[in-house]
């Protein structure tokens, strides 16, 4: 009996030392971690290529969009080690409350200041009779522009850190904002050319307001959030009634709601990348915003010109 | 499936002009009956705390489907929970109280499903399985619940005799010649398949009350077998129906509100008893 017991003591401390710790193994590099997946790729086309600076992201990359996330311990790991923890902002890092208590000397960026904001409410078709109070849609680097906002402000807090190799995180700054534009010359629809959309990613506002899309209606199904049937009916009236033939959705829970209300009426579902998850390269950012642009043109395409 | 709809459409039901609600409608439908069924004697065997394990089994088997990267971890599911059954019956009959054996295993079962489903902290994704959603449902669904309906009224009809002799006198039921393990535990595994199969339009949180309100409602008030299980299914059907109107009008969980009227019935029965007394 008294064995058993004392090998139960020991177990946790067989445990941790499975598990080989690896802190503090970086010396005299620059330790920059960032919140989540846009804001990683972001931060990549800024690093690219600078010697001494290592770029982290804290949250896995199947995580998708960080609403409720829940810190695990190798995420506080991250963070302690961090010179620079760069976060998206415009609350979308809600559990970052918590960590600024727990670490107050943490040097935290917010990439998205400068930004001008979404408020989700403007889109609800809903919004006139329950929901009256506003909230900032956080999405903000789904459009390019914004994008390219938030690479600027990386940049700035990276050379006010690191002002050594201040040259180089500009000159890939100056790369960046050069295929930004180039992307934005290729645009197909132009401002005002409004066609109507329902949208099911509460970060589509954000594309609808690239692309000049009028969204007509709203349905939000991100991970903890279900439409209500009458929602649902709602949008379906209305969508019959404006004849609104496109429905964006990103390949989550919003899919099956986009298919139930096509389905309905009579319209196409068509698939665009929230960018919340996806290769860890540079590349991948305009990869995706390319992406999209395709897929709203073949959109457009397909009955309207 | 066409003649369906129209007939659907006659209903006196505003909301039935949609698909996706007619879709709804006969989900709950065929749902009632089929808990009906099972929830009668699952009451009577006092495994009502059974299949509440089952249900939060659920999360092991979605753990285990994403493990291996499957996009539909119904199959996942269902293997785990006739699994978990199948050793909950089983280990049962030891010495430990069974009420200790199935907690055991129903906390166990959870932990290992939120142990897989929180790697990387992304346990919100799962969580529309908690609550459920019955107007995603497709007509696939439809069907596969359809023939799980069709199946457990084969194996009831050639069971019946056999599983209410094991509940009401287990020695009896020897004597008798009744296979008492192997009933049981076909009976468990039609409960496994009918939660798992379910657990998504239901929600994991609500699925159990399901089951048991129904029966435990009609048992309050019943006093012989047929009217038991015929009472059953008409409460059933009765609460799945309003909850699923009132979910429409107030914008509800289609699972919670269901669960709601049925407990309503079963209170309204539990004072019709007292004063009958």
């Amino acid at each position: 009996m008294k064995k058993i017991i004392l090998l139960f003591i020991c177990f946790p401390f067989l445990l941790t030392a499975c598990t080989v710790s690896s802190a503090k193994e970086y010396e005299n590099t620059l330790v920059v971690v960032a919140s989540f997946y846009p804001v990683y790729i972001l931060a990549k086309n800024i690093t690219e290529g600078v010697p001494g600076v290592v770029l982290e992201n804290m949250a896995q990359p199947q995580t998708g969009c960080l609403h409720d996330y829940q810190l695990t311990t190798k995420d506080r790991k991250a963070i302690e080690n961090a010179d620079l923890f760069l976060i998206n902002g415009a609350g979308m890092e809600s559990f970052l409350n918590g960590v600024q208590r727990q670490y107050p000397q943490l040097p935290v960026v917010d990439t998205s200041q400068g930004i001008a904001l979404l408020h989700s409410h403007q889109h609800h078709h809903h919004a006139e009779e329950e929901h009256h109070h506003e909230f900032e849609n956080g999405h903000i680097w789904l459009s390019s522009e914004n994008g390219m906002i938030q690479a600027e402000n990386i940049c700035n807090a990276l050379v006010q850190k690191d002002p050594d190799h201040a040259e180089q995180y500009q000159k890939n700054l100056e790369a960046f904002r050069s295929n930004i534009h180039s992307f934005q010359s290729t645009q197909p629809l132009s401002k005002g050319n409004a066609q109507k959309a329902v949208i099911f990613h509460e970060g589509f506002d954000y594309i609808s307001e690239e692309y000049g899309f009028v969204v007509e209606g709203e349905i939000l199904a991100e991970e903890n959030q279900t439409p209500s049937a009458k929602e649902l009916a709602q949008i379906i009236d209305h969508a019959k009634q404006q004849q609104i033939k496109l429905f964006f959705t990103a390949d989550d829970a919003g899919r099956a709601y986009a298919e139930l209300i096509a389905n309905e009426v009579g319209g196409s579902v068509y698939l665009l990348d929230p960018i919340t998850s996806g290769p860890m390269e540079k590349e991948a950012y305009l990869n995706a915003l390319y992406y999209n642009q395709k897929t709203i043109q073949e959109a457009l395409d397909n009955g309207y010109s | 499936m066409e003649w369906i709809n129209t007939m659907l459409e006659l209903l006196p039901f505003s909301f039935l002009q949609y698909d996706f609600m007619k879709n709804a409608f006969l989900a709950v439908l065929l749902l009632a009956p089929l808990f009906a069924l099972l929830g009668t004697m699952t009451v009577n065997n006092n495994m009502a705390f059974f299949s509440d394990a089952l249900g939060h089994s659920a999360l092991t088997g979605i753990g285990i489907g994403t493990l291996l990267g499957l996009k539909e971890p119904l199959f996942c599911m269902i293997a785990f929970g006739i699994f978990l059954s199948l050793a909950i019956t089983k280990v049962k009959d030891g010495t430990t109280s069974s009420d200790t054996i199935i907690s055991v295993f129903s906390s166990t079962a959870m932990a290992i499903g939120i142990v897989i489903l929180s790697q990387e902290g992304g346990f919100a994704k799962f969580s529309s399985y908690l609550i459920g959603d019955v107007l995603t449902v497709t007509q696939k669904d439809l069907l596969l619940i359809f023939v799980v309906l069709l199946l457990s009224y084969f194996i009831w009809a050639l069971l019946y005799n056999s599983l209410l002799l094991v509940s009401v006198n287990p020695s009896l039921a020897v004597s008798r010649n009744v296979n008492a393990r192997f009933t049981e535990n076909v009976f468990v595994v039609l409960v496994a398949i009918t939660v798992m199969v379910s657990i998504r339009l239901m929600g994991i949180l609500t699925i159990n009350s399901l089951l048991i309100l129904p029966a435990a409602a009609a048992r309050n008030v019943v006093t012989n077998a047929k009217a038991y299980h015929w009472l059953t299914t008409a409460i059933g059907l009765i609460s799945a129906l309003s909850g699923l109107v009132l979910s429409y009008e107030m914008g509800t969980s289609a699972g919670a509100s269901i669960v709601v009227v049925a407990a309503l019935f079963f209170f309204i029965t539990f004072f019709m008893a007292k004063i009958n007394k």
